[in-house]
């Protein structure tokens, strides 16, 4: 034949949340799948191949899941766009593949009563036939197929079973000859029927200007949903005379009932009628094992009580796994930074190499331990069905701030790295409580805050055992900086509603599903794609800002400074030799690096900036380091190693460090580093927007300038406020000693 | 057989609303009120006149089984749908 391959079918795959949809996706494409972004828009576009044998094969585009074409949040808006071949840089779709849940056959048909208006090849997956079964559900899937006019293949996605026939059936829909498209639809009273009839004769221009006529789909939704997305559109397009038309349009059809209602009784009584015999299933309110468990995960005070205890077991975890891995990182960076040091020559390129770039990475890739085993967790416990119910305790507490339940995983997800955090908070409808969640992500005390606690805290805060050795003040200090960030959320989320992001507490609607064991396989692949974009999207940027705050770090280079040195450089060989000259020399050049910073642009702006910061207890050098933490909060560390002359690569838990704090001292002889200080420093980083990644994300996710900037702005003013207010506070207590 | 119990008639004699509504007690929907979001939504989602319904968690939010749905919504949302025993 010809050497030629066609270009690939384009299928779209659509269905309820929760019918394992993603398990599907996974099976068919395997690591094909390619997750990437609508441009222009900030949803996920996931797209990956499927082989369909001798045929060929397909680009399967898994939609996100929804209920209805009835589309409010920006993800239904993608997906409905994209089924209606809406969109410029989406290829029409050849074919829906539609999953259905077959022990809830009735509620999933409704978004298949839409589907089969739309006029294209469909074909239904009917997954889940073993819970089904289990329930003692069964389905005539020949009998169905045969009413509706389109296949309908039994499957079980996580077994693996039917996959088979699955393609099978795919390949003869798109490259057989067989009528494909469904042989009946829903039937809507003939007054509304007579107003999406005239609609629908409607000519509307395109985003390019081109004239096109509006679908009856299209029309249905304009004057059903009322001031909903394809209204919006519309209006957009038509101009403000065009509500007033639908007003009228929707009067006409000359009843007091909402439209909404007519178009879900018609469609259910359709559901009714296609399903009809097919379905055989006890006919009583059925009570499942998961309400059995839910009478305690979802007790008020028993399940808040287990609720609190998974999380801190997953915290608990976090650490303990963690630690090792990052170890080993720090470890394997080092390294390389080392060999990497001695082959390159003296000079601009070397420090660039191995502090900007290699230090950056490693510094970058150092979290990724703690952000993979916190998702690994979410992950779990989204896929066993666990989450939902976490959102349902939360939603009282999140309400009081203005927020909903569905904010809750975005909220805990940032406790690893607001990163992802904030790109999960796409599956927020309402606009307002998006935004509004958004912008508090950030006061989750992310990975990165954590080595700046250990620092100050280990330093510092005495090892006291509290209460009879349950609890340990140092412990108690870091619960306490964990807190603040919630402690300040939760006010400003509700100042936030009540004020610039005003609006109605939306309504609170989720669906419960079924406890089920997780699948391994889309575990490790949500914990790969979270990572993933951790390293690309937050990496890349972190690196940038290292690379730009090194080279503010680096430059201008002192010529003094360094003919100075080389001096003392001269007069050690002279004084030393073999192994007290290695020291001397050792000595030297960290005191020159030290020297050095303290004449750049970095240095100047912190000596600039100290009268600022005196108020909160700080000098010059803290100054300095907590400015050059601005792009990534972790940097202070190694910076504060090069102000004290110890080179860059200490680390937290570094004994010379610690020491190198407690000797620091003002002018006067009074020490730097006190208690109050260091509560300061620690209050003034759990508070400040100290990553320039998580602001590049805010751009992203909000489409806009205004509200990085926001948050930039009020998070830096709280963290002076909240630092002044600590050490002044803490002073006048006297734990200054 | 259909699901989920669905009736030929609905009753307008004890009006009730689901906020109001016991736990555990069986009770059969009458209609969802307005067009808000959340009516349509509802609605979408199989809450529909002369569907069978019980709550299987009190409180706020409370948890609804349709069917084999379970549904979760606040108290004062639950407002929204009439309800009454079946018949």
């Amino acid at each position: 034949m010809s050497a030629e391959t066609p270009p690939a079918a384009t299928v779209a795959l659509i269905g309820n949340p929760n019918t394992g949809k993603t398990t599907l996706f996974n099976a068919l494409t395997g690591l094909s799948q390619h997750v990437g972004n609508y441009p222009g828009a900030t949803v996920e576009r996931k797209v990956g191949r499927v082989d369909l044998g001798p045929s060929g094969a397909v680009d399967l585009f898994d939609l996100p899941g929804t209920y209805s074409l009835a589309a409010h949040s920006p993800d239904e808006i993608l997906a409905v766009d994209v089924l209606l071949s809406q969109r410029a840089d989406a290829a029409p779709v050849d074919a829906i593949l539609a999953i259905v849940d077959a022990s809830n056959l009735h509620r999933n048909f409704y978004l298949i009563s839409q589907l089969v208006e739309l006029g294209r090849p469909l074909l239904i997956a009917l997954n889940m036939t073993d819970v089904a079964q289990r329930r003692g559900v069964r389905i005539d899937a020949a009998g169905l197929a045969q009413r509706l006019g389109v296949p309908v293949v039994p499957i079980s996605a996580r077994q693996r079973q039917g996959l088979d026939e699955l393609r099978h059936t795919l390949a003869a829909l798109i490259y057989g000859d067989e009528p494909t498209k469904a042989q009946t639809r829903p039937t809507f009273p003939a007054a509304l029927q007579r107003q999406v009839d005239a609609l629908a004769r409607r000519q509307v221009p395109d985003a390019d200007g081109s004239l096109r006529t509006l679908s009856p789909v299209e029309a249905l939704r304009a004057l059903v949903d009322e001031a909903g997305s394809v209204e919006q559109r519309l209006s957009e397009r038509l101009g403000p005379e065009f509500a007033a038309e639908l007003t009228a349009s929707r009067n006409a059809v000359g009843t007091s009932d909402p439209l909404s209602g007519l178009e879900s009784e018609a469609r259910y009584a359709w559901i009714d009628q296609v399903i009809g015999d097919g379905l055989q299933q006890p006919s009583q309110l059925q009570s499942h094992r998961s309400d059995r468990i839910d009478r305690v995960l979802t007790h008020s005070i028993v399940g808040t009580l287990i609720f609190v205890a998974i999380n801190a077991l997953v915290f608990q975890a976090i650490y303990t796994w963690a630690g090792p891995l990052m170890e080993t990182i720090d470890a394997l960076f080092g390294q390389v930074g080392a060999w990497a040091g001695a082959i390159l020559p003296q000079g601009p390129l070397r420090s660039l190499v191995v502090d900007g770039i290699i230090g950056g990475v490693g510094g970058v890739l150092v979290f990724l331990p703690q952000i993979a085993i916190l998702f690994l967790f979410i992950a779990l416990l989204e896929d066993c069905g666990y989450m939902a119910r976490a959102a349902l305790l939360m939603d009282r507490l999140l309400t009081r701030c203005g927020l909903s339940g569905k904010s809750f995983i975005p909220l805990l997800s940032s406790f690893a790295c607001a990163v992802p955090g904030i790109m999960s908070a796409r599956t927020i409808e309402d606009r307002r409580d998006r935004f509004t969640t958004i912008l508090v992500a950030p006061l989750m005390s992310c990975s990165a805050r954590l080595p700046v606690y250990i620092l100050f805290i280990g330093a510092f805060i005495p090892d006291r055992p509290l209460l009879g050795g349950f609890f340990n003040l140092q412990g108690l200090v870091l619960l306490g900086m964990y807190s603040i960030g919630i402690l300040v959320a939760i006010p400003l989320a509700w100042t936030l509603k009540k004020t610039l992001l005003r609006g109605e507490a939306p309504p609170f609607l989720m669906e419960l599903p079924s406890y089920k064991v997780p699948a391994p396989r889309t575990i490790l692949l949500r914990v790969y794609h979270s990572g993933g974009a951790f390293v690309t999207r937050a990496g890349s940027i972190i690196l940038a800002t290292t690379i730009a705050m090194w080279a503010l770090a680096y430059f201008p280079r002192s010529e003094t400074v360094i003919q100075q040195y080389e001096q003392e450089r001269v007069k050690a060989q002279i004084l030393h030799q073999g192994e007290a000259l290695a020291t001397a020399l050792g000595t030297i050049n960290q005191r020159q690096a030290a020297d050095l910073i303290s004449a750049s642009f970095l240095g100047q702006a912190g000596m600039w900036i100290e009268p600022a910061v005196r108020p909160l207890g700080w000098d010059w050098r803290i100054g300095i380091a907590t400015l050059a933490s601005f792009p990534a909060r972790e940097v202070i560390i190694s910076v504060l190693g090069t102000i004290y002359s110890l080179g860059g690569d200490q680390d937290e838990e570094s004994s010379d460090l610690r020491a190198a704090l407690h000797k620091s001292t003002w002018p006067d002889g009074r020490p730097v580093f006190n208690v109050p200080v260091v509560l300061s420093i620690m209050v003034f980083f759990a508070l400040c927007a100290q990553c320039a990644a998580t602001l590049a994300t805010i751009q992203r996710e909000t489409n806009s300038w205004l509200w990085p900037l926001f948050t930039f702005a009020y998070m830096t003013g709280l963290a002076y406020v909240g630092a002044f207010i600590t050490y002044q506070l803490t002073m006048w207590l006297g734990w200054g000693g | 057989m259909q699901w989920p119990k669905r009736s030929a008639n609905t009753n307008q004699e004890d009006p009730g609303l689901l906020s109001s509504w016991l736990p555990g007690i069986e009770g059969i929907i009458e209609e969802v009120i307005g067009s808000s979001r959340l009516a349509c939504r509802l609605r979408e989602l199989g809450v529909v006149p002369g569907v069978h319904f019980r709550i299987l968690r009190g409180g706020s939010p409370l948890v609804v089984q349709i069917g084999e749905d379970r549904l979760c919504l606040r108290r004062q949302d639950a407002s929204t749908v009439r309800v009454s025993l079946p018949h």
